[in-house]
Formats: C-alpha cells, structure tokens, sequence
C-alpha cells in the first residue's frame, strides 16, 4: 500500500515537472503579401510556398530559440511572418521586399510590425522570380536565415518578448548582510530552455483590488543562475514541487513600490526581453602539456 | 490598177500602223512571253508555207499567189481596217495593266484588289518586278494596293496609260508600335505573355525575359526614344543605379518584334499576362500616321 502512495505521488510530481517545463507553442504563419509575387504564383502554389516557409522558418526559430517551441499547424499564438513591401504606403513603382513580424495581441499597444528584414533589395526589382516554386521556397529560407542570425536580439526583444514564457513563478526571500533581498524563480529548467545567465525578463503580475481595477505590477528581472539543490529550496523555502531541477533564479533590474500579496494577484507572466543562449560546446578543456604530449 | 490598187500603199501604212500599235499596246499590258509566242508561232507558220510553196509546180504557186491576193485584198480594205481600229480601240479601252516594282531586299507579297477581283505575287530581291493585266474601264477603275510592311493604298487604273508603281514611292510605310513593359513587372518576364487583339485577330507570345515590345515592320528602337525614357526616369527614380538598370533593360537588351502589318488609325489592345494568369497590364492605342508610335501600359486596377 506504501508503495502504490509511493508511485502515486511519484506520478504526480512528474506530471507537474513536466507541466511546468512544457514550452509554449508558437504557431507560425508565412505569408506571402507582396502582389507581384501573388501575381507570378498561381493560388496552389502560393500556398504551398506559405505553408512550406512557416515550416522550415518554424524549424529555423526552433534552433534559434529553444524556449518556446514553433510549429507550423499547432495551436497557441500565432506568429505572422510577412512577406512584403518595406513601404506598403509608397506610391513606388518598384520597391524592397522583406520579412514583418506580427504577433497579434488583445491589446491594440504595441501592435505594429516594428521589426524588419530585407528579402529582395530595391537594386534587384528586376531578379526574376524562379518559376519553380521550391526555388523560391530556398530563397525565402536561405534570406530569412542570414536575417535572422542579424536580427536576433530585436526578434526577442520586440517580437518573442510578446509571448509569455511561463505563467508562474516564485518569490523567493533571502536575508543578507545587505538586508531582505528579493528574487525570482522560473519554473523553467535552465539546459530544457537553453537560457544562460545575464538573459533578462519581464515579470508582469497583474493585482486586483477590491476598490479599484486591475493594475499590472511589472518588474525586469535578470538571470543570475539556476537552482541547483532543488531539495533543499523545496525544504527551506517551501519551492513548489512542479519546479524542476535548474529552475532560472534571477534578481531584479528594476523595483517597483508595490506590496504584492498573493491575495492580490490574478495573473503572472515571464517574457523574454534578452536572450543569452545557454552554449553546450561538447569541447573538454585540455592543458597544453596534454596537447603537447599528443602531438609527440 | 483599180481604185483600190491606189489606195494599197496607204492601207499597208494603216495596216501596218495598226500592228505597231497593237504591239506596243501589247508589249505594255499584256505579257512580252505572249507577244514573243504569237510573233514565234506566225513567223514559223509562214517559213512553213513560203518553203512549201517554192517547191510547187508554177500553176500551183499561181494558185496561191491568187489566194494570197484575195485574202490581201479582203484585208487591205478600208472597212476592214477601220474595223480592225475601231476593235483595237474599244478593247484598248477595257484592259489595262499594273507594274508593281520593288527594290526591296527581303520577300514581299503585293496584292491589288477589288471587291470583285484579286490577284498577288512576290517581289524580292529574285524578282523585282510584277506585272497584272487588269480589266477596266473606260473611265478607269480604282482598286486597292496592298504589300507587307506598307500601308494600303487607293490606285486608280486607268485603260491606254496603265499603272506603274514603286512600292517604296507609292505606299507608306506601315506604322511600328512600341511597347515597354513596366519596370514593376520586369520580375514576371520569363514567364509571362502577352495577348494582342487587333483586326479582329487575338495572337499570344510569351514574354521571355524581353522588356520591350515592338509591333510593326521596323524591329529596332530608336535612338529617341531611350532619350525620353531617361528623361521620364530621372523625374521618377533619384536613384541613379535603379535609373540606368531600367533604362539599360529597355534599350540594350533585345526587344521582342512582333511583324504585323498594321494600317493607320487601326485599333491594338496588348493585355500582359502573369505566369499565374492574372492580367498584370493592359495597352490600348490606335495607330497614326508615324512610323513609329509609342503606347503605354497601364497596370490593372487593384
């Protein structure tokens, strides 16, 4: 009988580890918003050429940003990818083609495309467009990978950074010889997300109050490390039990005035505003007497 | 010697008259193989019968001479010759002929027509020279004159006097339409067609990459016209590398040339088709009197 509560509970805290380190989907939708290109292709092909690009774009975004997971036909948000004008209100006749990012929000704020990449410059107005669409398919991947490795700090900061990472995380307060000290656990496991320290968040904790509406309490927090004694915060700072080994532990830029209880809050959400890949080269470190010798 | 006996010297000037009027009329609106046959086939008929009668018995030369002389007779008759004249003058009056030449060094077909007739031939640097007997009459007869590469033309035929004509004199030369493909679409051209619809006729070629359309005789641009595109390209583009790589794309490349004999004032839609079918522009003009003659494409409404 012992046993069967054993696994039981077993059982349970697998099923919250692994709730807590799932990754948001992203769905990703490519589309192709250029009219002379909509012009050159005929309906079956241009979406064939959409759904082919989010896929491979999707796969792209996966390696470059493993905490959160792209798919191409899943659900959660939707990431629009846009294959457009740079000036769609230019009266131009010829004009720069590139990529705009579109997450939508149920806010009106920050709704605009602001990041932005070139695909054809003005100078190729006159490249034909390959009448295979496969090719034109690797043209869209290859142009969208370079822009990609250029653009990697601005598609986190103004377009992941819309996506919540995490819906939770822990207050975690420490005495110091400085005084109370605040910091932040994320219930995300530092090598399953591949976040390195020095990454920063947003931490967005909306209040309600009984007399007043709902107010947003947002802080900026950076990564310092992760948890790696995961029994011991659960002993000493009663760390729930859905947090997994290498939580991201991070200390706060910014402070705000306000005295949050957990009364108070309905919602919490973790967004991605910088990101530090966390790199696992494989390479041992050698002495230069081990190379030395070898070389002999 | 009778009356008539004076009168034979003057007959045969008559006689003869005639026949050098006949020839010459022949010789002008008639074909000179036919003129050559006849005279070839007289000539033989009477070498034939002279020969043949040299060796005869005298009462049979006598015999001959004798039917010789009343055919001669019959013939060397005022009435008859008045006749001969008056035959020759009323069918003068209602054949004519046309001479069509060209010095042109490429094969042309000329027609010339009416609503009731037709008749066409080459003239190339083979054969230079055409030549039709027409029917008319004696108040002429106005027909059409058609040649590849020119303009129609009314020619009025008149009987005696004929037509002559030199292509290059005579007819102007068919209009040449320009047509540039919009910078904006220079992406779609290895694959997109084009439509023309005009005379009632609709053709379709295939772009293949040329970035200039030319409908007519003269297949080349000229010079002026690249020098207004530039200036139409400066007032567009500040950009000097997007103005020269238009420009170049117009006026170095290759235009694609479309032979088509077009009249003046006829009527021309060219539709620019995308790979996908779509109309992407369409040009609609009618043709004038220049040579050439630039029409523009306007991009389909969104």
């Amino acid at each position: 009988m012992k046993k069967i509560i054993l696994l039981t509970y077993y059982f349970i805290f697998i099923l919250f580890a692994a709730h807590a380190q799932q990754k948001k989907d992203i769905q990703v939708k490519f589309i192709l918003d250029e009219e002379s290109y909509n012009q050159f292709y005929n309906d079956n092909e241009r979406t064939d050429i959409e759904s082919q690009c989010a896929l491979q774009i999707a796969n792209l975004l996966n390696e470059d940003f493993p905490f959160f997971h792209f798919t191409s036909n899943g659900s959660g948000k939707k990431l629009f990818i846009y294959l457009t004008g740079k000036d769609k209100a230019s009266t131009n006749k010829i004009h720069e083609t590139g990529f705009k990012f579109h997450i939508p929000s149920e806010t009106s704020e920050n709704n605009d495309r602001k990041l932005y990449f070139t695909f054809r410059a003005i100078e190729d107005f006159s490249k034909e467009l390959p009448a295979s669409p496969d090719l034109f398919i690797d043209e869209i991947t290859s142009v969208f990978k370079v822009g990609l490795e250029q653009n990697k700090a601005e598609m986190v900061s103004t377009v992941l950074s819309r996506v919540e990472i995490s819906d939770d995380y822990f207050v975690l307060i420490m005495n110091s010889n400085n005084g109370i000290k605040r910091y932040y656990i994320a219930p995300l496991n530092e090598n399953e997300f591949r976040i390195a320290r020095n990454s920063e968040f947003r931490i967005v904790t909306t209040l309600g109050f009984e007399i007043f509406a709902n107010s947003d309490d947002i802080v900026d927090a950076k990564v310092i490390s992760c948890i790696k004694n995961i029994e011991s915060a659960r002993a000493k700072y009663h760390l729930p039990v859905s947090y997994p080994e290498r939580s991201l532990l991070m200390e706060l830029t910014n402070a705000t005035n306000t005295s949050m209880t957990p009364d108070d809050t309905i919602s919490k959400k973790i967004y991605l505003l910088n990101y530090m890949p966390l790199i696992n080269t494989g390479m041992e470190l050698a002495s230069p007497s081990d190379i030395s010798n070898n070389s002999n | 010697m009778d009356r008539k006996d004076d009168h034979i010297f003057i007959k045969i000037l008559l006689l003869a008259f005639l026949l050098l009027l006949l020839y010459s009329w022949f010789t002008f609106h008639i074909y000179n193989d036919l003129i050559s046959k006849i005279t070839g086939a007289f000539l033989t008929f009477w070498a034939f019968v002279s020969f043949f009668i040299s060796y005869q018995k005298k009462e049979s030369r006598d015999k001959f001479k004798d039917i010789l002389s009343k055919w001669l007779s019959g013939i060397l008759n005022y009435r008859f010759i008045a006749f001969l004249y008056i035959l020759f003058f009323i069918s003068g009056s209602f054949i004519s002929s046309v001479h069509i030449y060209s010095n042109n060094n490429k094969n042309i077909t000329v027609s010339i027509y009416d609503d009731r007739d037709s008749v066409s031939g080459k003239l190339g640097p083979q054969k230079q020279e055409l030549k039709h007997t027409i029917l008319t009459t004696p108040f002429g007869r106005t027909m059409m004159l058609a040649a590849d590469g020119y303009q129609k033309a009314q020619v009025q035929i008149f009987p005696w006097t004929g037509k002559r004509i030199i292509v290059e004199q005579y007819l102007k030369i068919s209009p040449t339409l320009i047509l540039r493909i919009p910078e904006e679409h220079f992406m779609q051209l290895s694959k997109a067609r084009i439509n023309i619809d005009t005379k009632g006729s609709k053709k379709t070629f295939e772009t293949d990459r040329h970035t200039v359309i030319v409908i007519g005789q003269s297949p080349e641009i000229p010079e002026k016209y690249c020098n207004k595109w530039l200036n139409e390209l400066r007032a567009t583009y500040e950009n000097n590398i997007i103005i020269y790589k238009v420009l170049n794309k117009w006026c170095d490349t290759t235009p694609l040339f479309i032979p088509l004999n077009l009249g003046t004032y006829d009527s021309i839609r060219v539709d620019l088709i995308s790979r996908a079918g779509d109309t992407l522009a369409v040009c609609k003009g009618i043709t004038d009197t220049g040579k050439f003659k630039e029409l523009r494409f306007k991009n389909r409404e969104k």
